[in-house]
């Protein structure tokens, strides 16, 4: 909601996908960034699965953004992987992560420009 | 996983087999996601009714035996979640009883008081628990845990307390064991198990039950109106708890600290509730930590002085990083999940094709709102790194 707020366009595709569906998802739509929000403590294998997928598919030009319950060691290792950012319970000011996906999703486009 | 009226017919023809086949078997739990959906608690307590008067009607119409109906009555339990408004948690707990009993007997024609009982489980909030200063969650957990075990008529039949680090990771077996001793402490080491209701006879109490019940059947008959439709009684539902969620988010970000009071969000003033600035250190000295770390977590060090930074069986103190501190021996990772499906995983893919003018208001108000909440921090908190 607050995304839409801040003037994004939003898919919501809801929860409990698989990696490949959300590939699918983000190659259908055409977006900018992906956005993974994982609680269930399996965030590693399950972000590195999505990444993967989305090389195959070419998209590795799109920033994937991850949230949910993740230790500061998952966080290096999924940014090691490739993860653009990665938010906490810690990180309650929406308006400013949405800033900060602006500046990721126009990076990204800087890059591929 | 399905839409309403779907989900409704698969529900009641679990019921069905398990009354006839299974009679002890307690084939629904009712509603444990509402309070962690933003849901204020007459919404908790009117949602989480209409659910299981929605099951009762699907079962009724289908299966006019009396037997078999007083039996679901009977076997419906309930899965609540308790939050830090302490008063009005006994109260909406007192409020769910009264409200069952009301439900089942004017609605249902249930006779027996017994099959009338409202039972329910817990899961104190976990939504509320913090990452920063993760050591506060348990007086969280614990004031959660009283709320819904202090008033003998409304007692949880069980109850299951989160792990006071559950917002930085997965907890580890000494964490789990934390908070099951809390529950064992209240219940042997207390004397709250040996009183009748404490909170009968107390106006106080009652104006705030009856209040509460006030609401919820008002609630309760604007959902009924829409019986004839699942789909519009359930996007009833949704819309209304989308706004108390996005009011309880603004309440966070403003620091009001006027979570999940419905009233509140008009009352609440950000200067009067705003948290007080703490000047110790939060977290011990690198000579402090070094010392910890030699001591296994849990295991009480008698030989370490008593100090006002760390309490000498406190749990291992957070590394430098202060906020982003996780447990050194972690349990074993989870196994991959199975090849077809990851199951908490949500995605929002973001297209972003921002106007630019508008990401750029929003890049602007989000500089321009400065974070009153690490006024509760000692420390200001770490820049992010723009998502390098």
């Amino acid at each position: 909601m607050r995304a839409r707020d801040c003037g994004f366009e939003v898919v919501y595709e809801g929860i409990r996908l698989t990696p490949a569906e959300i590939v699918n998802a983000a190659l259908e739509e055409g977006v900018h960034v992906v956005g993974l929000s994982i609680l269930s403590g399996s965030h590693v294998p399950l972000v590195r699965d999505v990444l993967e997928r989305m090389r195959k598919e070419g998209l590795d030009d799109v920033p994937v953004i991850v949230g949910g319950i993740i230790p500061p060691e998952d966080e290096t290792q999924l940014k090691a992987m490739g993860v653009a950012a990665v938010y906490t319970p810690k990180n309650f000011d929406l308006t400013a992560i949405m800033a900060d996906i602006v500046r990721i999703a126009e990076g990204a486009g800087e890059k591929a420009a | 996983m399905f839409p309403p009226a779907p989900s409704l017919r698969l529900i009641r023809d679990v019921i069905t087999f398990t009354t006839s086949e299974l009679p002890k078997w307690n084939p629904m739990n009712v509603c444990y996601h509402l309070q962690e959906a933003g849901a204020t608690p007459v919404q908790e307590l009117a949602y989480a009714l209409a659910t299981a008067v929605a099951v009762l009607d699907e079962v009724k119409e289908t299966n006019p035996s009396e037997e078999v109906f007083a039996q679901t009555v009977q076997r419906i339990s309930f899965f609540v979640n308790a939050g830090m408004k302490f008063i009005t948690e006994i109260a909406k707990m007192r409020a769910f009883v009264d409200l069952w009993d009301e439900i089942t007997r004017d609605r249902y024609g249930v006779t027996d008081a017994k099959s009338r009982r409202f039972r329910y489980g817990v899961q104190v909030n976990s939504l509320g628990l913090t990452e920063p200063q993760p050591e506060n969650n348990v007086y969280r957990i614990l004031i959660q845990t009283l709320a819904v075990t202090l008033s003998k008529d409304a007692r949880a039949r069980a109850v299951q307390l989160p792990a006071w680090n559950e917002a930085l990771g997965l907890p580890r077996p000494w964490d789990q064991q934390w908070s099951l001793r809390a529950q064992q402490i209240l219940a042997y080491e207390t004397d709250i198990l040996e009183y009748a209701d404490i909170f009968n006879g107390s106006t106080v109490m009652d104006a705030k039950v009856e209040a509460l019940k006030e609401e919820a059947r008002a609630e309760l008959a604007r959902i009924d109106d829409g019986r004839r439709d699942r789909s519009v009684q359930a996007g009833y539902m949704k819309g209304r708890l989308v706004e108390s969620n996005a009011r309880r988010l603004a309440a966070i970000e403003a620091a009001t600290r006027s979570w999940w009071a419905s009233t509140s969000s008009r009352t609440a003033s950000p200067r009067r509730s705003r948290p007080a600035r703490v000047r110790s250190r939060p977290f011990p000295k690198a000579s402090a930590r070094r010392r910890s770390s030699a001591s296994t977590p849990g295991r009480r060090s008698a030989t370490s002085p008593p100090s006002t930074r760390r309490s000498p069986n406190s749990p291992p103190p957070p590394r430098k990083t202060g906020t982003s501190w996780r447990p050194r021996s972690r349990p074993p990772r989870p196994a991959p999940p199975p090849a077809n499906g990851a199951r908490h995983c949500a995605t929002s893919s973001a297209s972003t094709a921002p106007r630019r003018g508008s990401a750029r208001r929003c890049a602007r108000r989000a500089a321009a709102t400065p974070s009153r909440k690490s006024a509760s921090r000692s420390r200001p908190p770490r820049r992010r790194s723009g998502g390098g």
